[in-house]
Formats: C-alpha cells, structure tokens, sequence
C-alpha cells in the first residue's frame, strides 16, 4: 500500500517534470523525483544508493538546474518532435527489456554469494564498499577520471559566469556555523563507508553542499586557486598512485595486499571525498 | 511500555500537525500565508516526531544525532522562510 | 496490534507527502511549487524517522541526518538564484 503510493507519486512526478510548460517547474518536479525515489530505495533496502539519490540526485542537481534555468536566455525549451519519438523509442526499447529479464529470472547462485564469500579478504566490512575500492577499484578508478575531466572540461571552456549571492548577515551567521557541522557529519559519513551505510562519493556531495550555502552568502573560500587545484586532482592522484605503487612491488595494478589493504583503502577514500567535494563545488560555481 | 505508548503518542501528534500544516498549504490564500503553514505547523509536527524517537530508543549517539536534526530543521524553516519572504516582497 | 497502528501513521505521513504534491502542481506561482517541495522534504525526514521508530536499523538516522542538511539548502539557493537579480564579483 505505502509502496505502491509511493511508485505512483514517483511516476506522476516523472510525467510532469516531462510534460510542463515552464522550463523551471519541471525543474522543481525533477527535484521532487529525485527524493521520492530515495525514498523507494529506503524502501526496497538499498540505503547507500537511497543516501547518494537523496544528496546528489535531488540536491546538488537541484542546484545546478536552478543555476541552469537561469542563465538560460531561452524560457520554453521545446524539445523536436523527432528527438522526442527517438527518446521514446529508446525508453521502450529498455522497457521490453527490463520486462523480458524480470519474467524470465531464476533464482540462482547470483555474484552477491560470491561477493559475501570474499569479504574477509578485502579489508572492509562493508559488502558496497568492498566491491566499490576493492574488486572492482579498476571501474571506480576510471569513473573518478571520466568526473576530472568533464570538470576540467567546464573551466577550459571559459565562458563568464554570473554569481549569485545574498549580502545579508543571518545568512552569513548561519552559514559559518553550519561549515564545521557539515564538514564534520561528511568525514563521519566516509569514515562509516568502511563498515555501514555511507561512501566517499556521498560524504563528498554533502561537503559540496555545505560550500554551496558558504558562497551564497557572499563569502569566498579563503584558499588559493593552486590549493583547489590540488584537492580537485587528489582523487585520481593518489588513487593511480597507489595503484602504480603496488603494481611497481609486484602485487599487481591496484591489487591490494591483506595486511595492507585496510589503511590503504582509507587513504584512497580521504582523497575521494575532497575531490568530490571541491569537484562539485567548481562545477556549481563554474569557475575557481 | 509507558515509554512506548507515550512514544506512539508522540508520533501520531505529530503527523497530524504535518497533516495539519499541509491542509493550511493546500486551502489558504496567498503566498505568505502558506508560508506561514509551512513554516509553523510543520516544524512543531517535525518536534513531536523527533520528541517520540528519543524516548523510544536509549543509545547516547542516537540522542545526539537526532538532536542535531532536530536543531537542523528549525533553523532551516527559520531561514528558509525568512529568505523566500524577502526575496518575493523585494523582487516580485 | 502493532501492526495497524504503525500502518495509520504510515498512511498520515504518506498522506501529508500527496498533499504537498498536489500543492506543487497546483501552485500558481512558482515560489508556491518550492514551498511545497520543501513540506516534501520535512515530510520525507519524518517517514525516514518513522521507518527508524519501527525497524530500530540505525542508519535510517544517518540517512535522516543528510536529508536534514541538505533539505534547506535547495530552498535558499532558490531564494537567492531564482527570485533574486545577478550580481558580479565572488
């Protein structure tokens, strides 16, 4: 009953974030589809993809698209009736799919009994994390860079962008006294990636967040264009040299030993998050 | 089990004061006084949920993480309404 | 018992998330749909909250905790992006 209100106000969210006129209130329909499908990830016992929907699909997006719509000059985006039938077609394509793949699933032994097996020689407790830093650290490796670039990518471009601010000292109160909390519940957050619920990439979309509130009020960070330089590299830094340390000791490109395997994915998720962080915060502001 | 009563107690006051700030947002007239709903009602329903959790669970993390979401909240709808209220008179 | 109980105070909180959609789509202006967006994201904290008081997992709580610091955020940044003018400098 709870869920399947839930799934219909998702797909009535989704509908209209489609299909109404102004360009901004689809935005807003977009922000509350990001949260009600956190919601459903609670509900069908995913909580560590249920807590990045809920940070970076309903919040940090919501910030860019608000920034988005309104440097935008055109008001009604319409879309061509052409790019829509192909969207469609694509959407449907999936959909037969999805569909033929749940009637025809089997219980069988999947990858997660495998997964389970294998915990105790990844230095982690927790199942996500394991497969995210550890049997998989190739995969992850590489999603860190396709992020690097595509906000390298963002600065080349150069273009002027506007900033907008609020000059009011409630603001500026509030904001200085909600940095240490939100930097603090972050570090918590990635530190909990290791044995529970939590990750380097949410600990770092809700620092980002944090530093968003910080420049709305008018304030600038006070560290140099260098130092952010450094903290958007770190990720994709230390993780490649990490990996390049073992492979060089003969264990194997980003084959973790045992004994060292637990500081070691500790040291990798630090990097992760402040690049996350400082990452998200450039492509919010568009520029250092 | 008197703590666990009182508890549930707790939470159905307080979804009724949410409930009760959503109908003030969907019936009343203007733009401020939905404000008003939203930032009043809600948070005194938020107060009684996070009142209920406290007494039903007896670990001192989880008394203090629910406090800081509960101070969060207030000074969030504090805020909030105060920005959007500004933002509207001065520039719409 | 039990069971009931939970399921009516499950049914308000869901109860008070429609509402608030019903508000979005209706909202005549578009500080309306925000405003109502925001009901959304108290409504959501106190479901997590719920599903914490009947499950007793603790990390509904976290997830609590991040919906609570970011919940705000979106609402000023509309304030202050949407309603307000551009401004240069920082």
């Amino acid at each position: 009953m709870l869920d399947l209100a839930l799934g219909l106000m998702l797909f009535v969210s989704a509908l209209l974030s489609l299909h109404s006129k102004d360009t901004m209130k689809s935005g807003v329909f977009f922000i509350i589809f990001g949260f009600l499908s956190g919601l459903i990830w609670v509900r069908l016992e995913a909580p560590d993809v249920a807590l990045v929907e809920i940070i970076l699909g309903s919040a940090i997006t919501g910030l860019l698209i608000f920034k988005l719509v309104k440097g935008s000059k055109q008001k009604d985006l319409k879309a061509f009736t052409f790019t829509r039938l192909w969207a469609g077609f694509i959407s449907f394509l999936i959909l037969i799919f999805m569909l033929f793949h749940l009637t025809t699933i089997e219980r069988q032994d999947r990858i997660a009994s495998l997964v389970f097996e294998n915990l105790h020689k990844s230095g982690v407790d927790s199942a996500v994390n394991a497969v995210l830093l550890n049997f998989r650290g190739y995969d992850t490796l590489l999603e860190v860079g396709v992020i690097t670039l595509a906000i390298f990518g963002l600065l080349s471009l150069g273009l002027k962008r506007e900033a907008y601010y609020w000059d009011n000292p409630l603001l500026k109160g509030f904001s200085r006294l909600l940095l240490p909390f939100i930097v603090f519940f972050s570090l918590y957050i990635t530190y909990l990636g290791t044995f529970s619920v939590g990750g380097a990439f949410q600990g770092g979309a809700l620092l980002a967040g944090g530093l968003v509130i910080f420049a709305l009020a008018g304030q600038a960070l006070p560290l140099k264009a260098s130092i952010i330089y450094i903290f958007m590299m770190a990720g994709l830094g230390v993780f490649s040299l990490i990996g390049l340390l073992y492979a060089l000791l003969g264990y194997g490109f980003l084959t973790y030993p045992l004994e060292l395997s637990t500081i070691s994915i500790m040291i990798i998720e630090l990097s992760i998050w402040i690049s996350t962080a400082f990452l998200l915060y450039t492509a919010y502001r568009g520029k250092l | 089990m008197a703590f666990e009563i009182l508890s549930i107690a707790f939470m159905f006051i307080g979804a009724i004061f949410l409930l009760a700030g959503s109908i003030g947002l969907i019936r009343l007239k203007d733009t401020y006084s939905r404000l008003h709903a939203l930032t009043k009602a809600d948070v005194l329903g938020f107060g009684f949920i996070v009142l209920s959790c406290i007494l039903s669970t007896d670990l001192l993390s989880h008394w203090i993480k629910l406090l800081l979401v509960w101070l969060l909240a207030i000074s969030y709808s504090a805020l909030v309404g105060y920005a959007l209220a500004n933002r509207k008179k001065r520039y719409a | 018992m039990m069971d009931l109980v939970y399921g009516l105070l499950l049914f308000l909180l869901v109860l008070n998330l429609l509402l608030g959609l019903v508000r979005v789509f209706r909202g005549p202006e578009l500080v309306d749909s925000m405003m109502a967006s925001l009901l959304l994201g108290t409504g959501g904290t106190a479901l997590l909250l719920a599903f914490f008081k009947i499950t007793k997992e603790a990390y509904y709580i976290n997830l609590a905790l991040g919906f609570a610091l970011l919940a705000g955020v979106v609402g000023v940044a509309f304030a202050i992006i949407i309603l307000g003018k551009s401004k240069d400098g920082i």
